[in-house]
């Protein structure tokens, strides 16, 4: 087994690695940016080292750099983590030149599925069912684009050939609107994958997503531990996840996991992975993507299957036999994650920068929070504005709802605006608590969280906490200077008194 | 003047909030109550008036009894706001002052009426697609932006000429900063 292992990532997740890597007698080392110097992760780990400069280009995508510090410290493999390099197969590739294990699926497993064009065709040539759609190697001319997208028939979406969550895709509901998609997608999947190329998949109606966590060792074994349903998401990236999947019953259960597993055998996958399908409202699945990287999304199945999903990704790298047979796999219970972003839900959910003045996050039974942040953290607009996940556990999909309601109501986050109360309403929804999800859930059914019922408790606190503030001093006296130096308004000078 | 200075030493707090995203304004007043006890008040919201009390109260934190209940809170004051976390929700308020200024530039960010584009969020510019004296029409891209991996296109409000661009492509921009100013060409112009 390694001694060291360096984390290339940062937030929660590197944080979660951590725990796991000790735990297991084995030496975390981490990296961090220059605005990351007081993380949490960095904090957590055995030893950390710096990667100078603050944009992720700069840093955590700095595959050399990471290199040398894994040598340097003397380091036997890296975890990358989600984001960043963990799907990246030059930096995988470049792991296994320098003598370091990369701890997830082989260059060339992540290059087959890293474009999702190829990733496609060879799914399909394993029996695997696909969503109809249409993609080239090359360039895209206007006229073939308008023919093709006319046979596949709008809706269609356009998405990045080496694209995941949500970045570089855009629905077209008619020609008219082709081009201009088209050109976008392009652009931000150039930005964001230094990839241009994109391609056309019909535009399923109110599909649920719902995806396999597959594993593979070096001794050809392949398994599933069973689905997640991330059906609810918001401009295509997911918010809340769940397992069970209330959709699936036993028989199409096993039929997707054999997919997934397919999927798996097809690539000769090994480590951790994650076979994405839709499921139309028929109950027809179809072959989305693989992930070929530890899911944000994987502590549901943790806390489902007893298994630490981490731990068996370290052992399978180290190459061991995977710790579990599918036959020793099932699923206990109900678990359900909600993300927790700094972003503000009123103001076309933009995201939230500042100062962390209270975090808070609700513990008890049933309930785990995988986060990278504390009081005092700076949210900054350089890297992702998840700010924690919060996964609960429960005996039945109705305690866990009534469960995750209760934790929610119980993380306290001030200084910066979150998702936290839309989270509330949406698990308040009729629907959602019927189970009758699809990935256009929020569109058709808009939440709005702006309430004309202001609590009274509330603003007896406001009057409270600001009564050396303008109250007596500047109503009574008439001298509301000298007390400025004490108040926490004194920047402000805001506060009035009538 | 002479009314405030009967009241000075009982009256602890009299604001008019404004709940945030709303633009109602609420009076509340807060009067020490000594005979129930050194942290209790009488406390009125517009007609609405009760006995509370703070019961062991830190940094920005306390529990709240009112009516027989008591609740934990949390506050912190962030930029012209108070943040009140209560009952699983949290509440922002600002005083009449600032409602006021804030209602007076009270457009979208960059939606601009006046042609002035401003930044929606705080990020990194992607890419400038407009040059002054250039003519666009309502809808024509003129910025992309980039905050949290998520990528913003702003567009001209209405036809106009490009009068500035304020802004430089790879640039770290706040909340609020101007970008381009737009000016609507004169008629039959």
């Amino acid at each position: 087994m390694f001694r060291k292992v360096l984390i290339a990532n940062r937030g929660e997740i590197a944080v979660r690695i951590a725990q796991t890597l000790q735990e297991m007698g084995i030496r975390a080392a981490v990296v961090y940016s220059d605005a990351d110097r007081t993380a949490l992760h960095v904090a957590r780990a055995d030893e950390a080292y710096r990667l100078v400069g603050v944009t992720a280009a700069e840093t955590y995508l700095r595959g050399d750099r990471l290199i040398e510090i894994a040598r340097s410290c003397g380091a036997e493999a890296i975890h990358p983590g989600y984001g960043f390099l963990s799907e990246n197969a030059e930096f995988a590739q470049a792991c296994g030149d320098a003598g370091l294990v990369f701890i997830g699926p082989t260059p060339a497993a992540i290059r087959a599925m890293g474009d999702k064009i190829s990733a496609k065709r060879l799914m399909q040539k394993a029996g695997v069912p696909v969503v109809p759609g249409w993609s080239t190697d090359g360039d895209a001319d206007a006229s073939t684009l308008r023919r093709e997208a006319q046979r596949i028939g709008y809706p269609i979406l356009v998405k990045a050939a080496a694209g995941g969550g949500g970045k570089g895709m855009r629905l077209v509901r008619g020609e008219s609107e082709l081009a201009a998609a088209f050109e976008a997608a392009s652009r931000e999947s150039k930005a964001a994958f230094s990839d241009h190329r994109v391609f056309l998949e019909k535009y399923i109606d109110r599909p649920r997503h719902v995806e396999f966590q597959i594993f593979g060792d070096h001794h050809g074994r392949a398994v599933h531990l069973f689905e997640r349903e991330c059906s609810i998401q918001r401009r295509y990236q997911k918010i809340i996840e769940e397992t069970p999947c209330v959709a699936l019953f036993p028989e199409r259960r096993a039929a997707m996991g054999e997919a997934a597993v397919a999927a798996a055998r097809a690539i000769g996958y090994t480590n951790a992975g994650t076979v994405e399908f839709i499921l139309d409202e028929s109950g027809a699945f179809y072959f989305l993507e693989v992930n070929t990287r530890l899911q944000v999304e994987h502590p549901v199945t943790e806390l489902t299957t007893h298994r630490d999903l981490v731990a068996a990704q370290v052992r399978v790298a180290a190459g061991e036999p995977l710790p579990f047979t599918q036959d020793a796999l099932s699923q206990d219970g109900h678990a359900m994650e909600c993300r927790i972003y700094a972003e503000d839900p009123e103001n076309q959910f933009l995201p939230s920068i500042g100062t962390l003045r209270r975090f808070l996050p609700p513990a008890g039974p049933g309930i785990r929070v995988d986060t990278g942040v504390t009081t005092g953290t700076q949210v900054s607009v350089h890297y992702d504005a998840m700010l924690a996940k919060l996964i609960v556990w429960a005996g039945s999909r109705h305690e866990c709802l009534a469960r995750m309601r209760w934790a929610l109501r119980h993380f306290v986050v001030l200084g910066v605006r979150t998702n936290i109360e839309y989270l509330q309403h949406i698990l308040a929804h009729p629907e959602f608590v019927a189970g009758r999800i699809h990935t256009h859930f929020l569109d058709e059914h808009p939440i709005s969280i702006a309430s004309a019922d202001v609590s009274r408790e509330a603003l007896a606190v406001a009057a409270w906490a600001s009564r050396g503030d303008g109250g007596l001093h500047l109503a009574g006296s008439g001298d509301g200077e000298s007390d400025e130096a004490v108040s926490p308004w004194r920047s402000t000078r805001g506060w009035r008194a009538y | 003047m002479a009314i405030d200075a009967r009241l000075e030493g009982i009256l602890m707090a009299r604001l008019v909030l404004t709940p945030a995203g709303t633009t109602v304004p609420v009076e509340v007043e807060l009067q020490p109550d000594r005979a129930s006890g050194e942290n209790a008040f009488r406390f009125r919201a517009g007609r609405d008036e009760c006995a509370i009390e703070i019961i062991g109260s830190g940094e920005g934190e306390g529990r709240l009894a009112l009516d027989g209940r008591v609740v934990p809170f949390y506050y912190a004051t962030v930029d012209e706001q108070i943040e009140v976390w209560v009952d699983g929700c949290t509440y922002r308020f600002e005083s009449a002052a600032a409602t006021r200024s804030r209602r007076s530039a009270s457009r979208p960010a960059h939606i601009a009426a006046s042609g002035e584009i401003t930044a929606p969020m705080p990020g990194t510019i992607q890419k400038i697609l407009v040059g002054p004296g250039d003519r666009v029409a309502a809808g024509d891209a003129l910025v992309v932006m980039i905050s949290m991996k998520m990528e913003m296109t702003l567009s001209a409000p209405f036809a106009s000429t490009v009068t500035a661009v304020e802004c430089r492509a790879g640039r770290l921009v706040e909340m609020g900063a101007l970008l381009v100013t737009l000016k609507e060409p004169a008629d039959g112009g």
